[in-house]
């Protein structure tokens, strides 16, 4: 029987793998995220909160974890017991813009998106600077999305990526 | 909160329909069309919901197209709903059971006579009931043909999703990981399944 658009929303599970391989490249490259083939590059960090899960088998196994006392080898054995990332706190840093927000996986939700607000009364500048700002934040997600898409599909990700992977993965055992 | 003010939080959708070329009139007359309107009081209406202003919820007065910031269209769905408190309900309905035994010198209340008085004490309350109102901004880039709805809440995004079609006649597609990974391979002409496609990051 052959799945519908709803169906395979559901079982996608390219959210979690991408906010996976998003920490993953924040912490081999100590936060300096460049994206071949694209002048942006910026600071991406974890912001003090994460929810793991290994949704293999009924029930989830979650972990949770929030506030300074989580480290990379944290993230690293949740991710070796087969957990994935569910849901991120990030923070964002390119050039004087900050942004630090709740990235979901399951729809890339963005929430309690923390933007300066603009020292004006003009409705009509505040919405601009506002929506540009968000703006400019999807469009750094987006372009890491096509990558990580881009990059999880080519051989190279068995050849390359996943050995790479697996020497992060297991750095502190 | 969303376009204006606060902390934002929002889900984005791509309009999956062929759009008229007259894009603001087109919006603005739907506006109009399908404007928020305030629940009577005299009525059992529970739920109502419509278009405002994203900078005053109580304004539809769209003629002005202060609702067009090129390339942007921002507005807001208003939703107000009526609801009684499940222990306030019961509470009314306990004490006109009581006047309805003394007044009909019945002992027990025959499953009709229940259902009749539960229905009318759930009407009175309903008509004393106030509307809360809860508003969600919506801005829709007519360049990227993206629209941001400004709620992460379920049932808010469902409620949108059918509205948004039902005044404007616009199918609206998630941009979720499935279907942004779709625009991706497309975009990259790459002949690969996405349904095949799974990431392992530890074997097994």
């Amino acid at each position: 029987m052959s799945m519908d658009k709803d169906d395979l929303r559901k079982e996608c599970s390219f959210g979690k793998d991408f906010i996976t391989y998003i920490c993953y490249m924040s912490d081999k490259n100590a936060g300096v995220i460049m994206i071949p083939g694209s002048d942006d590059q910026f600071l991406l960090w974890l912001d003090g909160r994460i929810v793991l899960a290994d949704d293999r088998e009924p029930p989830p196994n979650t972990v949770s974890y929030s506030g300074d006392d989580f480290t990379v080898d944290d993230l690293r054995q949740a991710i070796r017991s087969g957990k994935k990332v569910r849901e991120a706190r990030l923070r964002i840093e390119q050039g004087a813009n900050v942004w630090s927000f709740n990235f979901k996986a399951e729809r890339f939700e963005v929430s309690s998106l923390k933007i300066d607000m603009p020292q004006t009364n003009d409705m009509d500048e505040r919405f601009f600077d506002r929506m540009l700002s968000i703006e400019a934040l999807n469009g750094l997600l987006d372009q890491l999305y096509e990558y990580f898409i881009g990059e999880v599909y080519e051989k190279k990700w068995q050849v390359e990526g996943y050995p790479e992977f697996q020497t992060w993965l297991n750095k502190s055992i | 909160m969303g376009i204006y003010t606060g902390a934002a939080s929002y889900q984005r959708y791509r309009t999956g329909d062929k759009l008229p070329d007259n894009i603001k009139e087109f919006v603005l007359e739907k506006l109009k069309e399908f404007p928020f309107k305030e629940i009577n009081p005299a009525t059992i209406t529970e739920k109502s919901m419509g278009w405002v202003s994203a900078e005053n919820m109580a304004s539809t007065f769209f003629d002005d197209m202060h609702f067009s910031k090129e390339p942007y269209l921002a507005f807001a769905l208003r939703v107000d709903t009526r609801r009684i408190p499940a222990l306030a309900a019961k509470a009314a309905f306990l004490g006109e059971e009581i006047k309805f035994k003394e007044n009909s010198g019945k002992e027990k209340l025959a499953k009709q006579d229940r259902d009749m008085l539960k229905e009318e004490v759930w009407q009175s309350l309903l008509k004393k009931a106030l509307p809360t109102p809860v508003v969600y901004d919506v801005c829709w880039n007519t360049k990227t043909e993206e629209i941001f709805f400004f709620s992460n809440s379920k049932s808010a995004n469902d409620e949108f999703i059918t509205f948004f079609y039902r005044s404007f006649d616009v199918k609206l597609v998630p941009l979720v990981p499935y279907d942004l990974a779709e625009e991706i391979v497309t975009k990259q002409n790459k002949s690969v399944s996405l349904k095949n496609l799974r990431v392992d990051f530890v074997d097994g």
